[in-house]
């Protein structure tokens, strides 16, 4: 049976006209006919997702009838659309003319409810493996940050729903309890694979960063180990530095990442430390080069990821202005009020947004009134 | 974003690829289909015109990565395949010595460039700012 078998007993008299980007019911709305389209198309959507798009000639709504409960999707008219409704007794009527109707529209109710099943299926699916991505990811950031005397740490992780990666580290040196390595990274990717490639990438640097590598050859060892290790994602950026506790000498290396910001407490200036390197894992051979600075009693080091300065509102990003004038603005705080600062910034600014990378940030402060001549 | 494709017949045959808006997580394996595309019809020499590219995420690097690795003549990688397939494919791309001669840039906006020199991705790639010696490049 053709549905245009069907226009014969339809009462076009009750036929509406839907304008273009009309709505024609909403999910959870009260439902007591289907339609038929005479012209136009409809796009039936759950959750802002695409469920079905129907052209003339074809039904929607039919669940109403069948179950006369809430409406289990929306109806939008793509299109200046012309339909009927067919109500519960009109829809007797029609079977009764032509029998195999019944089963036509039980058809496409059974392909919908399939591919409103499969669709559900595989959005839990991902919604599962995200979640479980960042339960791995969690569990690889340190619980806490060191205590140490003379030092201020502060460290924030906000994760994003769909898009992950990003991870930090505090490494106490076996051999030289004087030093700190300080790790800020980002993989590319999401779900388990970014979390499994972020634990592996975690592992390496811990490895080289206990063999007394120093931060540029670290950075390059790894790159190295990455390019070996055939299940890897492909990318990481990545700043790493050593810290000596005693002296405030950071020498550091960068991989493809954003450079830290350098809050110096005597000057007032916020600069943003210099050098930059390729990226992890796409390129086999890199050379990254090395850079110290010494961190002056008062002085703040911030370390952030990509979340922080491309935070979006619309269009617009974050970017390193708004960054370096929270900065500026809280160059006194506390590691914590800073990291505090910053996050509701960039909160603030993203306003209702959902946020989409994740957004990590970590703070060194050399306490002010330590007395260790430099 | 959107995308838009010209041909340009100078010494070689150069095709633009024109990227405007955003190259990111929602739209790199657009990128990455079109280049495959370009190539299987002939294209052996790709210009990308960044000139309206506002944004490249990490992900749009991975994309800019794939296009490189399709002008080899390579696969283009599989996302549902495994990132192995991904590491493969920029394994190619990487051990290949000297900079790119199938795919070059052209103009990418300061933000862009930013991205592109802080990740290295200015020594895969040649960059070029004058339209002209861009396409008298290949």
């Amino acid at each position: 049976m053709a549905f245009s078998d069907v226009i014969p007993y339809l009462n076009q008299a009750d036929a509406s006209l839907f304008a273009a980007g009309e709505q024609i019911f909403a999910a959870g709305d009260h439902g007591t006919a289907m339609y038929f389209i005479l012209s136009g198309e409809v796009r039936i959507t759950v959750d802002g997702r695409e469920l079905d798009y129907l052209h003339p000639g074809q039904v929607f709504g039919e669940m109403a009838l069948a179950d006369n409960l809430v409406r289990s999707a929306t109806a939008t008219a793509v299109s200046a659309s012309q339909l009927v409704p067919i109500h519960k007794q009109q829809f007797a009527d029609l079977t009764q003319h032509l029998p195999t109707f019944a089963s036509e529209v039980m058809s496409i109710m059974s392909v919908r409810l399939r591919r409103y099943m499969e669709d559900e299926v595989n959005r839990l699916r991902l919604e599962e493996e995200l979640a479980i991505g960042q339960k791995i990811q969690l569990s690889l950031l340190p619980e806490s940050c060191p205590d140490i005397p003379g030092w201020h740490f502060a460290a924030s992780y906000q994760a994003a729903r769909q898009v992950g990666g990003d991870f930090y580290d505090f490494i106490a040196d076996s051999h030289h309890p004087d030093l700190l390595h300080l790790v800020i990274a980002d993989v590319t990717g999401k779900g388990v694979p970014a979390a499994m490639f972020m634990a592996v990438c975690r592992t390496i640097i811990r490895t080289e960063a206990q063999n007394g590598r120093s931060p540029a050859d670290l950075l390059m060892r790894t790159n190295q180990q990455l390019r070996h290790e055939t299940r890897s994602l492909p990318f990481l950026t990545a700043f790493f530095g050593t810290l000596n506790l005693k002296t405030g000498q950071l020498i550091y290396a960068i991989g493809g990442h954003d450079r830290p910001y350098w809050v110096q407490a005597r000057s007032g200036g916020v600069p943003q430390l210099t050098g930059h390197g390729m990226l992890l894992g796409a390129f086999p051979a890199i050379h990254l080069e090395e850079y110290q600075i010494t961190l002056a009693p008062g002085d703040n080091l911030i370390l952030y990821t990509d979340g922080v300065t491309e935070a979006r509102c619309e269009d617009e990003l974050f970017d390193e202005d708004r960054l370096e004038a929270v900065i500026a603005g809280h160059a006194t705080a506390s590691a914590s009020e800073m990291a505090d600062a910053i996050l509701q910034a960039v909160n603030q600014f993203i306003g209702s947004q959902p946020q989409s990378d994740d957004l990590t940030l970590v703070i060194i402060q050399r306490d002010s009134r330590d007395p260790t001549p430099l | 974003m959107n995308l838009s494709v010209e041909q340009i017949s100078t010494n070689k045959p150069v095709t633009v690829l024109k990227i405007q808006g955003e190259l990111d997580g929602s739209s790199y394996q657009t990128l990455i289909q079109e280049a495959q595309k370009l190539y299987d019809a002939g294209t052996r020499y790709l210009l990308l015109d960044l000139s309206q590219m506002n944004f490249i995420s990490s992900a749009g690097l991975v994309g800019l990565h794939s296009v490189v690795t399709v002008m080899r003549g390579k696969e283009a990688p599989n996302m549902e395949g495994g990132w192995s397939v991904i590491h493969e494919a920029s394994h190619d791309v990487s051990t290949t010595p000297g900079p790119e001669s199938a795919c070059k840039l052209f103009n990418p906006q300061p933000r862009v460039q930013k991205t592109l020199s802080m990740t290295g991705f200015d020594q895969l790639l040649e960059i070029y700012t004058d339209w002209e010696t861009a396409v008298a490049s290949f």
